[in-house]
């Protein structure tokens, strides 16, 4: 046995030392150190899968790695080849950025001796979608889809409100519909070929499609899996359960969520997909045929529901159902490069869904916390940062070029002439469609968060909101009136509601309305700025992300091309 | 600036302008009240929320008589589907099936000589194919640290911190106190210690008849709980409290991972782990799986107590 390069240790080191990390918290009990314990672990994850990714890129080879002393259909074993480098690569540094961008709504939004229960899901959610990316073993990917359900559910419900209970609650039983079909063909896989090693059971299954035994079960089997991972990754019909969690979890976790957490149920879905079941079955048991039209259906009806939502991050996450329906689809294309969009689609969205999400956050930060778009009326000049990265975010999402979204919708073409004749008229028409209806719901949100103050229509109700939701900012400022504070602070509690807290140096509060009412919009305009470091810096990396996905977008063809043919 | 203060904009007429401005949605009334204009404004708030408050009954009634039936008959053909799918695959329980082939085999064969333990099973959770069972530990935990978030009592303004709710706890605390159940707490007494050593046996015996970590941490775990319930929490707080717990669930998982991380790391690389395996059936045998039993069984047991306690005070 030849001696093994260092390198192919990663995978096994990175998946142990999320666990690790996330396991050695609870001994802290401090939301700071298990923040820096979870930023230290992303970071030397990152690092060490972007080196495997370089590695085994230039090199063109892919490496199984045993979990134990024993071979692989005993023993576990994980494996490792360009694509999953690079989706690991990927994924750690949008959940690093995603972190580091919401940092500031984690501390308000989860009570203070749970923070780093936080940070503790989270490394496990990581460890979990690494484990999903390099599992070899189909049992190994369903114990960690396991853990990927309940850190997931978590970390939505971790804010404490109780809208994000009822919206925990739905994902939860969506999310265990979907591991329990999962489950079931597991079961059934293994009572028809004893095996549960994905590189055992593609001859078996192979075999048994040409000879025809069992092909009721095998097409269940394909039929089920494939179901729960849908459920799972939110296709079109069963995507009931993602507005809600979503659109009320803490900006963090709805980031992290829609960038990555359906992704690796996806991520699972293609390595079952090209190492279990061979593309070709698929086909011809018509399971591709359903992926396609449900993600068709997902892309213009996602679209739809989307363009009825006056939301932002729910409008956002009903994107998102939409853009999973354009993975599908690729999926769905029988063709090499329909998969390549997909898996490049994969990519586009888990930097641009996001930075979308962060910014949203950031809108709302400024705008009295409030998502509603009416409240939102220029908030992109109290925090230009997330103004320009919504809009960044929103004309790739469209797949406007240079932005990341436009490569996979161009291979989504190609992809489409490549495969028969009734997909190419279809998918032509849908991405049409879809686009379109993109644009109209994006671009309304974009020019309202650009707006300016004076243009009608805000004073009726955005101002107000905004002095209202920064009451407590413009007590601050009354600071500067010496004994006037109490009074204000009293004065904003009693009767902040109706005043929107604009109330903070009159004392006569008839006269006053109508003058600090104009103050606190000037006030939001100078106190409202205020954005951490990390918000800025995130913001900006995913923006250059964006650009490079978007312009360099060749070489990453190449790698993905690569890595599907060693998957 | 002063101009707009009292120009009121009631929003485009136009639906796209609207849209574009983001005006507030229109609100959809039925068409009989535009008519009834000269009724006092207050008045047709009321009248209209109750409307649509019986409206939106209503519709909640008539989603609920088609949801329940369909729902009822999918789940029925759906179980129809799978049964009729189940007697299509290799039956169970003969020898010529798929699933009799080379990997359960060599399990039942190889297994004594490889893991030396004489339990199949505890080799082959522990040591084939240890990586899914640190995954499955890890749910465990997972899922404990989960329902902490979701119901652990927060002092710093969580919504189960109501005074009021906790001074009730502590009166039926107290009354519980003075008036225990004789027969649980005589039961308990007499039933609880043996519980819990039959639990330490069935995780210590693991490796060489039947058990192991997770049935043994159960026997434990409901051991505990029947301390709980027969003496009162302020009884097990004394030896188990939070501190204890997290440092038995955490040290417990991160000892498993380190056993396994140093028998992975060897593994894949071809290095022998100078770790004996003793005589098949001694107690002291089968490497590390003996140690890695009672890692998972402390979790399991920690972990089904640590669910009752959060999910019947609020802590632990």
């Amino acid at each position: 046995m030849h001696e093994m390069p260092f390198v192919y240790n990663f995978p096994f080191f990175s998946i142990l030392l999320t666990l690790v990390g996330g396991m050695a918290m609870p001994f802290f009990r401090n939301g700071k150190v298990a923040q820096k314990i979870n930023i230290g672990v992303i970071i030397a994850t990152g690092v060490m899968n972007f080196i495997l990714l370089i590695q085994l890129a230039t090199t063109g080879e892919s490496f199984t790695y045993m979990m134990g002393h024993f071979p692989a259909p005993w023993g576990n074993e994980i494996k490792a080849g360009p694509l999953e480098a690079l989706m690991a690569t990927m994924f750690c540094f949008v959940m690093g950025f995603s972190l580091l961008g919401g940092l500031i709504n984690i501390y308000e939004d989860v009570p203070k001796k749970k923070q780093y229960l936080y940070f503790l899901m989270m490394n496990l959610l990581l460890c979990s979608m690494l484990a999903l990316i390099y599992t070899n073993d189909t049992f190994t990917g369903y114990v960690f889809i396991e853990i990927n359900t309940l850190a997931a559910c978590a970390i939505v419900m971790s804010k404490d409100s109780g809208e994000t209970i009822v919206a925990t609650i739905r994902y939860l039983i969506m999310s265990l519909l979907g591991s329990g079909l999962f489950l079931m063909g597991l079961a059934m896989l293994y009572n028809m070929t004893g095996h549960l090693l994905m590189e055992s059971l593609q001859p078996v299954i192979v075999q048994m499609a040409d000879t025809g035994k069992y092909f009721l079960p095998l097409t269940a089997v394909m039929a089920i899996t494939t179901l729960g991972l849908s459920v799972k990754s939110a296709l079109y019909p069963f995507h009931s359960w993602l507005p809600n969690a979503h659109g009320s979890a803490t900006s963090s976790s709805s980031a992290i969520l829609s960038g990555l957490v359906l992704k690796g149920y996806i991520i699972l879905l293609i390595k079952m997909m090209y190492r279990v079941y061979t593309p070709e079955l698929m086909a011809k048991l018509h399971i591709t045929d359903a992926m396609f039209v449900l993600g068709i259906l997902g892309m213009i009806l996602g679209s739809v529901k989307a363009l009825r939502e006056r939301h932002i991050k729910r409008m956002t996450a009903y994107s998102s159902v939409a853009q999973i329906g354009y993975i599908f689809m690729g999926l769905g294309l029988n063709s090499e490069i329909g998969a390549m969009a997909a898996v490049f689609h994969i990519m586009s969205h888990a930097v641009t869904k996001p930075m979308l999400f962060l910014a949203a956050g950031g809108l709302a930060n400024v705008s009295g916390h409030s998502y509603e778009f009416k409240d939102l009326r220029g908030a992109a000049h109290r925090n230009k940062f997330a103004g320009v990265a919504f809009v960044i975010g929103a004309l790739s999402m469209i797949g406007i070029p240079l932005f990341a979204g436009f490569p996979p919708k161009l291979f989504f073409y190609t992809g489409a002439i490549q495969s028969d004749m009734f997909r190419l008229p279809v998918v032509l028409i849908a991405l049409a469609i879809s686009t379109a209806l993109n644009a109209l719901y994006y671009l309304p949100v974009c020019i309202n968060i650009w707006r300016t103050k004076d243009e009608p229509g805000h004073h009726g109700h955005g101002d107000e909101h905004d002095s209202h939701g920064h009451g407590d900012e413009h007590a601050d400022h009354g600071a500067h009136g010496g004994a006037e504070v109490l009074t204000s602070h009293v004065h904003d509690e009693e009767e902040g509601a109706v005043h929107g807290g604009a109330a903070a140096v009159a004392d006569t509060a008839a006269a006053a309305f109508t003058q600090n009412k104009s103050e606190a919009a000037e006030h939001g305009e100078h106190h409202n700025t205020r954005t951490t470091f990390g918000f800025r810096a995130s913001m900006v990396v995913f923006i250059a992300t964006n650009f490079a996905l978007g312009i360099a977008y060749g070489p990453m063809m190449e790698v993905i091309k690569k890595g599907l043919e060693l998957l | 600036m002063k101009d707009h203060e009292n120009t009121e904009y009631k929003g485009s007429t136009n639906p796209f302008v609207a849209w574009v401005n983001a005006d507030p949605a229109p609100e959809r009334k039925p068409k009989k009240e535009k008519k009834q204009k000269t009724a006092g404004a207050e008045k047709k708030a009321v009248a209209s929320s109750k409307d649509e408050y019986a409206a939106y009954e209503n519709r909640i009634r008539k989603f609920n008589s088609f949801y329940k039936p369909m729902a009822i008959i999918l789940c029925c053909a759906f179980i129809a589907l799978m049964i009729f799918v189940v007697t299509q695959t290799a039956p169970f329980g003969i020898a010529d099936v798929p699933s009799n082939n080379e990997v359960s085999y060599k399990y039942i064969e190889d297994g004594l000589k490889d893991t030396g333990a004489t339990n199949v099973v505890a080799g082959m959770i522990l040591d084939y194919r240890a990586f899914d069972t640190l995954g499955e530990s890890s749910v465990l935990f997972t899922a404990v640290m989960s329902v902490m978030i979701l119901l652990r009592k927060d002092r710093d303004g969580s919504l189960v911190n109501d005074p009021a709710e906790e001074k009730v706890i502590k009166e039926e605390e107290k009354i519980s106190r003075i008036h225990r159940d004789v027969v649980l707490k005589t039961m308990a007494g007499i039933v609880s210690p043996f519980v819990i050593l039959f639990g330490i046996y069935v995780v210590l015996n693991g490796h060489i008849s039947p058990g192991g970590g997770f049935s043994g941490g159960a026997i434990i775990g409901a051991g505990l709980i029947l301390i709980s319930q027969g003496f009162g929490s302020e009884r097990t707080k004394k030896f188990f409290n939070f501190k204890v717990f997290t440092i038995i669930t955490s040290g417990s998982l991160l000892s498993y991972a380190a056993l396994k991380c140093y028998s992975f790391y060897t593994g894949a690389h071809h290095i022998e782990t100078g770790i004996p395996h003793g005589i098949p059936g001694a107690i002291l045998s089968s490497g590390f799986i003996l140690p890695l039993n009672i890692f998972v069984g402390l979790i399991v047991a920690c972990t089904m107590f640590g669910f009752y306690s959060l999910f019947t005070k609020g802590e632990i």
